[in-house]
């Protein structure tokens, strides 16, 4: 077991764990953040994408010791009272969610884009998003929530 | 590891446990929090209502007070550990087939008990059960049910055998619908919920009874590590008021201080002890305001008003002008009759959970008795709009008792708020000292009776004047006062009545709805005063009161024609008959110390909300393409059965086998709304619209069965999960559905009752305010002990007129659970309140009957079918209570000679007015 401390949307926490378990098992299992998914815990399908330091990442392959002293963003950050967070609005009004099940890891991914460029070309967004499947929208829509940049 | 906290290992149900604890630990708290068994439930904290029994090294003990670290190296059995995976112990099994369970709070504790009684000894006889449980509280069985479980559970131990379920048709006695689940420990109570990352909310108390307050200082508490928030009036988003009549009584009090239970702040912290530590650290200053503590005060003219429409919560006249017969009048008989606060008792004190689905809906878990009013009330709280009541859901959790006090909210306003304003799960879960002093109590009454008496025996007029005090807060003050003033001449054919009520705010306590909604208190000063008026007359009661009965075709105190009853007479005879009640020949029997007398008593009451007050009953039934019914209605049962009443309406109606069945309940998400569970008025009106919607479905289900038993549709008959025709043989459920699936049949119903009545006039009192009225007798014996003052309930008769009955054992279990509550109401039980402060907090102060005071009682079901009643059903909840405590109180009067005009008579009571020997 090892401690490790570091902080999720915000809030300082500690936990109890072995070094080696995931960031994606961590953030679902002990602190019950089940926004963050579990799709394929090979870094393939992108559902677990969450920031480090404002740079995506798949949870699911990074060790918790390796969070140490850092900075996480997950998909309950996005969640506020009143006005919705422009992404989120943007995922809405252009259909951009079906299923939901990749919602959160393509804001994640989208989020992180985003921040680092603000303006992206369509091009930009359809690489940086090309690690994160979805089987529901035929990615169009999520190509263009993410280009409105409210 | 914390600090003073010592690892100790023991086993639970055979399973290996191993933690460190504190000193201050208790076995419950281990059991609870830690292990998640929550099968053995918290009622007291102070060993004395028994609800915590667990078994450790074979001896019952109470874990509430059972320090965690002397069960190390203990083997301890609790509710969770009775049942081998698919088979019920013997206990639990006799448990459901006596009609032992009800709410269920208590049964964990109660079955526990019992298994370490059965440890030991084989072959209790009734003496040895009463000894063994006699430390475990009910309040709604009245114990017998138990005592026979127990004793069948041993002799089914003996010969290795169980008790088993019976058929599920209309007047068998099937286990209850949620029955496995309570012998078993799985129900899930209030605080048996737990949510990840919750909070715990604890509220602050007023300091006084009646006062203004000048300032909250929240900073020491805040700065205890583990407090998040401390919530007062100001943090409250919508309306501060809870009240379903009027919206009086505030959520967190603002200025004003009216009573005890006032609460001013709400404590959110991490931990349950964290946030009641800070509660008790938040600084409430006030300046205290001279408080109203009696009707005399409140009514005195210049008395200062507590609310500023004055002192009179509501007030009305029942006025009916019979002929003239001055005559024959001969006697004038006056009496004055008083009663206190009652406390419901219940064994689940008031919690809730809420929290926030993924949906953003709030989400509030709590106990009920009707879920739509709760989400109403909930809704204004936090400023949800209406029409947007989609934004909040509300559940009934299993609920410890009810009674009616769980009409008005405590818990979950608070539960709610904190869980709004946090974003947090967040639990509310009152201690019982709390529970005693915030929640509502039966209005204390003082009436006057004037009756004018002719030479026959004939009451021909009745004059009362009636006041409650319904305390700091109106509740349901108007429809209680109406109850109450409506069946105050008892159930009598009185030609001239003049009745006056007023219901009166003090700031000794709050008074709401209990058991008999005002009739308890109105028909017992009846009863008392008839026979008064009989001793007078030198009639037998019994005669007496068949000559006053009201019959079929006779006029109530409204005017209301009673029509398809035979009303009083047959209940008190068949009460009579089977006490063997002795007639005029009796007499006081006194031998030594010891003084028996007799007692009887008649009641009615009125099914349903009345009034002209909409009451509606819902139910849907879907049909699944594989044969499943499924059930909804909005009605919630709190122990006294109306599920397993309603599902038998459903069955008997369709012939689905019970293993084909489910009903849901208590959900404002996934129910209709059926009304509250009040008023005796659920096997009635939701009945009817369960009888109503399965009746349709049955009726599309007809000519399927008649096709496949090419039989004509009239000639069909279901019995026993099977449509029959004679000389065609019968189909099975299964196959009708299937035939009736292949032919695309709308198997979805739903149907809706309407009960009307008509409002009083507001002048007279007069008009057909109930639609059906139940009746009841009872007769009692009771020895009282001249020298030490002891009084024993020895034996009673309880006769209703219910109707048809459904469900018989349980029905037999509300009537010894209502005559045993109406014992305590005429024998010990008072909340006692000194210049509003309350002086009876917990069980030992407040004395409810036990196991080792219950009488013998006899159990008589007159079954008239009613007309209007589904399958011939009435209500019976509340008649249980009615009879009953008049006959008590008329025994007492019989066995010591001399009349008390106030309960509870007890023994100091009792002393203190029997003339020196």
């Amino acid at each position: 077991m090892k401690s490790v401390r570091f902080r999720v949307n915000g809030h300082p926490v500690t936990v109890d764990v072995p070094p080696a378990m995931s960031l994606q098992t961590v953030l679902r299992d002990v602190l019950n953040l089940t926004g963050t998914k579990d799709g394929c815990r090979g870094g393939e399908c992108g559902a677990c994408t969450v920031l480090v330091d404002g740079e995506p990442v798949n949870s699911c392959l990074i060790p918790v010791c390796q969070i140490q002293d850092r900075e996480v963003i997950t998909i309950e950050a996005f969640e506020r009272p009143g006005e919705p967070h422009p992404l989120i609005r943007a995922f809405a009004e252009q259909n951009a969610v079906q299923c939901g099940f990749c919602t959160p890891g393509m804001i994640l991914s989208a989020a992180g884009l985003l921040a680092e460029n603000p303006r992206p070309d369509r091009e930009t967004i359809r690489t940086v998003l090309a690690g994160n499947i979805c089987r529901c929208t035929g990615y169009e829509n999520i190509f263009r929530a993410t280009d409105i940049r409210y | 590891m914390v600090t003073g906290s010592r690892i100790i290992s023991f086993s639970v149900n055979s399973r290996h446990c191993s933690l460190p604890v504190t000193s201050r630990e208790m076995l419950l708290d281990v059991l609870r929090n830690r292990l998640e068994l929550t099968g053995a439930k918290r009622g007291c904290s102070s060993g004395s209502c028994g609800a915590c029994t667990i078994v450790v090294n074979g001896s019952a003990v109470r874990s509430c007070r059972y320090p965690a670290f002397k069960a190390d190296g203990c083997e301890i059995i609790t509710v969770e550990g009775l049942a081998e995976i698919d088979t019920l112990h013997p206990l639990q099994a006799a448990f459901l087939s006596s009609g032992a369970v009800q709410c269920g709070y208590c049964t964990p504790g109660m079955l526990m008990s019992a298994y370490a009684l059965l440890l030991r000894n084989a072959r209790p006889d009734r003496t040895d059960v009463r000894r063994a449980l006699k430390g475990n509280l009910c309040r709604c069985t009245g114990y017998l049910p138990i005592e026979n479980a127990v004793l069948a559970a041993a002799e089914s131990l003996r010969n290795q055998t169980a008790p088993r379920d019976t058929g599920w048709g209309v007047g068998q006695s099937p286990w209850r619908i949620d029955g496995i689940e309570k012998v078993t420990g799985r129900a899930l109570f209030s605080a048996d919920y737990n949510f990840p990352d919750m909070v715990h909310a604890a509220p602050v108390w007023t300091p006084v009874p009646s006062g203004r307050i000048v300032n909250i200082e929240p900073n020491d508490a805040l700065a205890i590590p583990g407090v998040i928030r401390v919530l007062t009036w100001k943090d409250i988003p919508g309306l501060n008021a809870v009240g379903r009549w009027k919206a009086d009584r505030p959520v967190l009090a603002e200025h004003a201080i009216r009573f005890w239970g006032d609460c001013v702040a709400l404590v959110i912290a991490q931990s349950p002890e964290t946030a009641r530590a800070a509660a008790g650290k938040v600084i409430v200053k006030t300046v205290p305001v001279p408080g109203i503590y009696s009707m005399e005060d409140a009514l005195e003219p210049g008395a200062s008003p507590i609310w500023e429409t004055g002192n009179t919560a509501s007030a009305m006249v029942v006025k009916k002008e019979g002929k003239p017969d001055a005559e024959n009048q001969t006697a004038i008989v006056e009496d004055r009759f008083e009663t206190g606060f009652i406390e419901h008792a219940l064994l689940e004190t008031e919690a809730a959970v809420a929290h926030i689905d993924s949906d953003g809906v709030l989400t509030v878990i709590g106990p009920s008795q009707n879920v739509f009013f709760d989400r109403l009330e909930l809704m204004r709280i936090l400023g949800i709009p209406p029409r947007q009541s989609h934004r909040i859901r509300v559940i009934q959790a299993h609920t410890g008792g009810a009674f009616g006090k769980r009409e008005d909210m405590i818990a979950q306003p608070l539960a709610a708020l904190a869980c709004w304003i946090t974003r947090r799960p967040a639990k509310v879960v009152l201690n019982r000292e709390e529970s005693f002093r915030s929640t509502t109590k039966r209005h204390p009454v003082r009436i006057i009776h004037r009756s004018a008496v002719d030479s026959t025996g004939r009451v021909r007029s009745l004059e009362i004047d009636l006041k409650a005090d319904t305390g700091a807060y109106a509740s349901w003050a108007p429809n209680i006062l109406r109850k109450s003033l409506v069946h105050s001449t008892g159930p009598y054919d009185i030609p001239s009545v003049r009745l006056a009520g007023q219901s009166v705010y003090t700031n000794s306590a709050f008074s709401g709805a209990m058991r008999g909604f005002g009739a308890t208190q109105s028909l017992l000063a009846a009863e008392y005063h008839m026979n008064h008026i009989a001793g007078m007359l030198k009639m037998d009661p019994l005669e007496f009161r068949i000559k006053n009965a009201l019959v079929n075709h006779s006029q109530t105190a409204t005017g209301q024609e009673l029509t398809g009853t035979d009303a009083l007479p047959p209940v008190l005879h068949a009460a009579a008959r089977r006490f063997r009640w002795p007639g005029p020949a009796r007499g006081r029997q006194v031998k030594g110390n010891i003084s028996i007398g007799y007692g009887i008593a008649g009641a009615f009451y009125g099914i349903g909300y009345g009034n002209g007050i909409p009451d509606k009953g819902q139910a849907e039934i879907r049909i699944d393409p594989d044969g499943n019914a499924h059930l909804a209605t909005g009605a919630v049962d709190y122990g006294q059965g109306s599920s397993t009443v309603l599902l038998q309406i459903a069955l008997e109606t369709l012939g689905t086998p019970r293993s084909s069945a489910y009903l849901e309940t208590g959900d404002t998400k996934r129910t209709p709304d059926s009304g509250s569970t009040v008023a005796s008025r659920q096997t009635f009106v939701t009945g009817n619209a369960v009888l109503k919607a399965c009746t349709r479905l049955k009726q599309i289900l007809l000519p399927v069965a008649a096709d496949l038993l090419k039989a004509d549709p009239q000639t069909i008959e279901i019995h026993s999960g099977k449509w029959k025709s004679r000389g065609h043989g019968e189909i099975s459920w299964n196959d009708l559905i299937s035939e009736a699936f292949r032919r695309n049949l709308n198997l979805v119903q739903k149907a809706r009752y309407f009960n009307p009545t008509e409002p009083l006039d507001p002048s007279t009192g007069q008009g057909d305010v109930y639609r059906t009225y139940a009746f009841a007798a009872a007769c009692s014996e009771v020895s009282v002990n001249l020298k030490n003052g002891k009084i024993r309930v020895i034996r009673m008769t309880c006769a209703h007129d219910s109707g048809r009955i459904i469900h018989p054992e349980l029905a037999k279990s509300q009537v010894t659970g209502g005559a045993v509550m109406a014992a305590g109401l005429v024998l010990s039980e008072e909340y006692r309140v000194k210049e509003g402060i309350p002086q009876t907090l917990d069980f030992n102060t407040y004395q409810l009957m036990r196991f080792g005071d219950v009488p013998d009682i006899d159990v008589v079901f007159v079954e008239t079918p009613d007309p209007l009643g589904p399958m011939g059903a009435k209500g019976l909840g509340e008649p249980a209570t009615l009879a009953a405590a008049p006959a008590i109180l008329n025994a007492v009067t019989d066995a010591a000679g001399i009349q008390f005009n106030r309960i509870p008579v007890t023994p100091e009571i009792l002393l203190s007015k029997l003339p020196a020997r």
